[in-house]
């Protein structure tokens, strides 16, 4: 299990990594969901603890099933993840359509004028 | 009642875009119904509680804390109602008016880790369509930036949940004392970007500076105080977290006091205004929600008085004069924010004095003192009335609004101790002899602006985390 949970916040990392030092606005914000589906992963991660089984009524209750909770949660996290990807994707389209580029210096200056 | 409060906006909102007519009286109504339950809990001192049966820490609460913290909503969105309702406004941004008030009550009364979660991620995506909703370039990249950061701040509180939920079984915000250093560290990184604190908080003075006026009033009136309150709610939870929350405040209290020294621009002056009364809030927990309502009240009568200035150059403004109502506005809510008797800022900066020890006592003194010389740049502009522009009387009823409710709160309840009316005084005296022999002049240098790039934003809050992080693992 251990290597899994190092796999996973190394994904967090590289999403971090890449929201601080890409100039791409567009990479920018798909490093920004690269770092949330790490942190959805660390969450199903977190409720595999106990068992791997989804948590359903079935006949032999003895094997161990996975923890609803994070699951449940999570499931709102990964729909306010998209929707806020999707919204800056949006204003990034619309952004680019007047100054035709992606670079956030150059957005940042061609905004002072 | 805890529902109504936020439903009831929500509710509003839906109506007021099927039937346009009575959006207004709608919107009104909901925000009258926050500002009268909150202070029926305020007066009554009751705490409501609801909790999830066999939860998992969920909990909904309004405690006299979180209703000051309504009281701030509901009274700044009346004002700001009243404000547009002069102007032509799309039935859109009513309606988003409407949303971010019931979800900004949800903020206040969320009361677990997750919830909190749901409602800061709702409202930072509501108030991104209130500050792009002109899809003017400029606005448009203030709100893309805005939306970003405080996304990254959301994922860290979003690890620093999981670790809670790992080390206890559930979201209760009780349990964060039990959970590893570095789990509450994270959901304070998470909760300074989103409240404009210190490091974490620099995209503030842009984003309020770029946005429109009543949209500058709503986030710095009351869109930063939804990560105020949980940071409050943290540091009352134990001494250790209430020493970072206190060493922060302080931190940004300086930080916003020495960026305001530099500003020409009023609305950006403003803006990092609210970045150092953040500190205050912070500084002292018991005392921070009504310095939180005082500070609210004050600022979003300041962003609205600088709708109808000829320009936005302080210099400029000071050789040209304004409008007697701006001023009449400028000069109330300043006097409220430096500590003046009788106004709300006196009796919530006693309040805040009176829990401090020792060095931080001292340090937040020079502050305080500070903010009253900076803040003698609006008092002491001249007024002329040939440089109001027509029309510009239209939107005194709001800021007679936000002024009559800084002179009711500073009126009930001030403090009669001779040393603190005294102690007033002298801060005031001191400050503004500060501002004539050089903090007046300080803003003819001009501070390099790249911390204020996109990039170095998000490496600030990457730069505060590890600090954090550093000083958690030490003892």
């Amino acid at each position: 299990m251990q290597p899994m949970k190092i796999m996973i916040l190394m994904t967090i990392v590289i999403g971090l990594v890449g929201v601080l030092f890409k100039r791409n606005l567009l990479l920018r914000i798909l490093s920004l969901d690269v770092m949330s589906t790490g942190i959805i992963s660390l969450f199903v991660f977190t409720a595999a603890r106990s068992g791997r089984r989804a948590p359903t009524i079935v006949t032999n209750p003895a094997s161990p099933y996975a923890d609803p909770v994070p699951q449940a949660v999570v499931l709102t996290s990964i729909v306010i993840g998209f929707s806020i990807v999707a919204l800056l994707l949006v204003c990034a389209i619309s952004l680019a359509k007047r100054f035709p580029t992606l670079d956030v210096k150059e957005i940042e200056r061609y905004r002072e004028d | 009642m805890l529902f109504a409060l936020v439903l009831g906006p929500l509710a509003a909102g839906v109506i007021g875009v099927l039937i346009p007519r009575i959006a207004v009286g709608m919107l009104l109504l909901s925000f009258l119904l926050t500002c009268s339950s909150s202070l029926f809990i305020i007066l009554a001192g009751i705490t409501l509680r609801y909790h999830l049966i066999d939860s998992y820490g969920v909990a909904i609460m309004a405690d006299p804390t979180a209703a000051w913290f309504m009281l701030t909503n509901g009274v700044v969105f009346t004002a700001v109602l009243i404000y547009i309702i002069q102007r032509k406004r799309l039935p859109f941004f009513l309606m988003l008016m409407a949303f971010l008030h019931g979800s900004l009550n949800a903020c206040f009364v969320a009361d677990d880790l997750f919830n909190l979660y749901v409602v800061l991620e709702l409202t930072t995506i509501i108030a991104f369509l209130m500050i792009g909703c002109t899809l003017k370039d400029r606005h448009l990249w203030n709100a893309l930036r805005y939306l970003f950061l405080s996304n990254i701040g959301m994922l860290f509180f979003l690890i620093g949940t999981i670790m809670v939920y790992e080390s206890s079984g559930d979201f209760a915000l009780a349990s964060l004392t039990e959970a590893p250093h570095a789990a509450s560290l994270l959901i304070i990184t998470g909760l300074l970007v989103k409240g404009g604190v210190f490091l974490p908080g620099l995209w503030l003075p842009h984003a309020h500076s770029q946005a429109e006026t009543p949209v500058s009033a709503i986030l710095s009136g009351v869109v930063v105080k939804m990560g105020l309150l949980p940071l409050i709610r943290l540091a009352e939870l134990s001494p250790g977290l209430g020493s970072v929350v206190s060493v922060i405040g302080i931190c940004a209290a300086v930080l916003g006091i020495t960026l305001a020294a530099f500003e020409r621009d009023i609305k950006r002056f403003l803006a990092c205004s609210t970045l150092s009364q953040v500190g205050f809030v912070l500084v002292a927990p018991a005392a921070g929600a009504l310095y939180a309502f005082g500070h609210g009240v004050a600022k979003a009568s300041l962003f609205l008085a600088t709708a109808n200035l000829p320009t936005r150059d302080l210099p400029t403004l000071r050789e040209n004069g304004v409008s007697a109502i701006s001023m009449t506005a400028l000069t109330a809510a300043g006097l409220s924010i430096c500590g003046v008797p009788l106004m709300v800022g006196f009796n919530a900066k006693t309040a805040v004095f009176q829990s401090l020890v020792s060095w931080q006592y001292w340090v937040m003194l020079a502050a305080a003192t500070c903010t009253a010389g900076l803040l003698a740049r609006l008092l002491f502009l001249p007024v002329r009335e040939r440089d109001a522009q027509p029309g510009s009387l239209d939107h005194w009823q709001a800021l007679l609004f936000l002024t009559g409710i800084m002179l009711l709160f500073g009126i009930i309840g001030v403090p009669e101790a001779f040393s603190d009316w005294a102690k007033a005084a002298i801060t005031l005296l001191v400050g503004w002899l500060l501002h004539r022999l050089f903090l007046g002049r300080l803003n003819r240098i001009e501070l390099p602006a790249d911390w204020e790039h996109f990039e170095h934003l998000v490496g600030m809050t990457c730069v505060m985390l590890l600090i954090l992080l550093l000083f958690g693992v030490m003892p």
